[in-house]
């Protein structure tokens, strides 16, 4: 069972506060939406949880690691080496545009199956037929699709998602649905995602957070 | 007539040739430095502006005439013309490379972290190749730029086009038919290098506000 928690976390860029002694707690299976207003912070909490921002107080806790979020080493030591459970799905995507699609999902993957892993999720997603194109060719929606699998492919045991619907159409939210759904159940990974889409996250999410008011409070799923 | 051209027209290429071959190497050798070392970029920057802010031709007079004879030696002036091209070349590609690799660098650390790649894997297959890439436009342009550097170094000496035309203009004495021959080699040579860098920007969505 992996856990991971912020506690008494706050976050914010000089005077201005975002989070104040906001808590957080995600497990493994679970699939959490994070909704709240625009600026409210919901994206800078992404980053802090997977080691890109500090925080101004508070620890972050991935099962018995605890960093002391304000004096972490926020670098490659941290992001890839302390916390290789967690991938983070960027809401501009991050697609380097001199690799093909596939090529961008594999990166840094020496890993035999990866390449056929890779193309399953592009079945799934139904990306497969633009796994040869670089991202300049590709829709916003693909690239995000592409994204996404760059991160799954990865194998992580918290997939951390910013806005992951924001250029998908109607069907292609209905296969990220189903795809979220069968690998948190599959691999037992844990899903925390922004949106500012509701109906995605009552229909993927199994529990909700709500930034408000400086701080994180839990929500009925079905009531947000 | 046509063979001095076409001489001129090779001894221009071969002189931007040189220079594009040894100094673009060495210009992205020096990016890596200063992304590597910040404060590194001092130095690169007081070479790339003293470029900026010198007429070409007074950096290769200086280097032609008061400089070898202060060091007391003599090279020929092809070689002082492919020495001062190559410095010209660095100057300009180095920061070019290094703004662009800043840039580049800034847009997707967070992704390589977040992926867990290190940063070797990361410089070598990722920072550098779209770091080329995203400056191919500007590096074409100061490509442009470096064919019409070549029309000075005739003044020291070179056999090359410019000073044929001058040489052929005295004996045939059809100025505007040569000068046009001339212009229209220029522009034979530049205007793919220039369609080639419209393109790429085109094609793949890259240009100077990226860089």
């Amino acid at each position: 069972m992996n856990k991971l928690e912020a506690i008494d976390i706050s976050l914010g860029f000089g005077k201005r506060i975002l989070l104040q002694n906001a808590n957080l707690i995600i497990e493994s299976g679970e699939r959490v939406a994070l909704i709240g207003p625009s600026g409210c912070g919901k994206t800078t909490l992404l980053r802090v949880l997977c080691g890109l921002y500090p925080a101004l107080d508070g620890k972050i806790k991935l099962n018995e690691k605890t960093i002391e979020a304000n004096t972490a080493n926020i670098g490659f030591m941290r992001a890839s080496t302390i916390w290789p459970d967690i991938t983070l799905v960027f809401q501009d995507y991050q697609l380097f545009p001199t690799m093909t699609a596939i090529e961008n999902c594999c990166f840094g993957l020496e890993k035999m199956g990866t390449y056929k892993r890779a193309k399953e999720y592009a079945r799934a997603l139904e990306v497969d037929h633009c796994l040869d194109r670089r991202p300049q060719k590709l829709s916003k929606g693909e690239q995000q699709r592409i994204s996404i699998i760059r991160a799954l492919v990865r194998n992580p045991s918290f997939l951390l998602l910013d806005e992951p619907t924001a250029a998908l159409d109607k069907d292609s939210r209905k296969m990220l649905h189903k795809l979220l759904i069968s690998e948190t159940e599959k691999r037992n990974m844990a899903t925390l995602f922004v949106t500012h889409d509701l109906v995605f996250a009552r229909d993927v999410g199994t529990r909700a957070f709500i930034i408000d008011d400086l701080t994180i409070r839990k929500s009925n799923i079905k009531s947000v | 007539m046509f063979p001095d051209i076409v001489l001129g027209l090779y001894v221009t290429l071969s002189l931007f040739s040189f220079s594009w071959l040894i100094g673009f190497p060495i210009s992205l050798l020096f990016a890596v430095m200063v992304f590597l070392h910040p404060s590194t970029r001092l130095y690169v920057k007081v070479f790339s502006v003293f470029f900026a802010i010198t007429p070409l031709l007074a950096v290769l007079f200086w280097l032609h005439y008061p400089a070898q004879t202060l060091l007391g030696i003599v090279v020929n002036p092809y070689q002082t013309s492919v020495f001062v091209l190559t410095l010209f070349v660095i100057a300009n590609a180095t920061d070019i490379l290094v703004v662009t690799m800043i840039d580049v660098n800034q847009r997707y650390i967070d992704a390589i972290k977040v992926l867990g790649i290190s940063w070797q894997y990361y410089l070598k297959k990722a920072l550098l190749p779209v770091t080329i890439f995203t400056s191919i436009p500007r590096l074409l342009n100061l490509a442009v730029t470096t064919i019409h550097a070549t029309m000075f170094t005739s003044l020291i000496g070179v056999e090359e086009l410019f000073r044929i035309i001058q040489r052929l203009n005295s004996q045939y004495l059809k100025p505007v038919e040569l000068f046009s021959i001339m212009a229209l080699g220029y522009i034979v040579m530049c205007l793919p290098l220039y369609g080639m860098a419209v393109y790429i920007k085109q094609r793949y969505k890259i240009g100077d506000e990226q860089a």
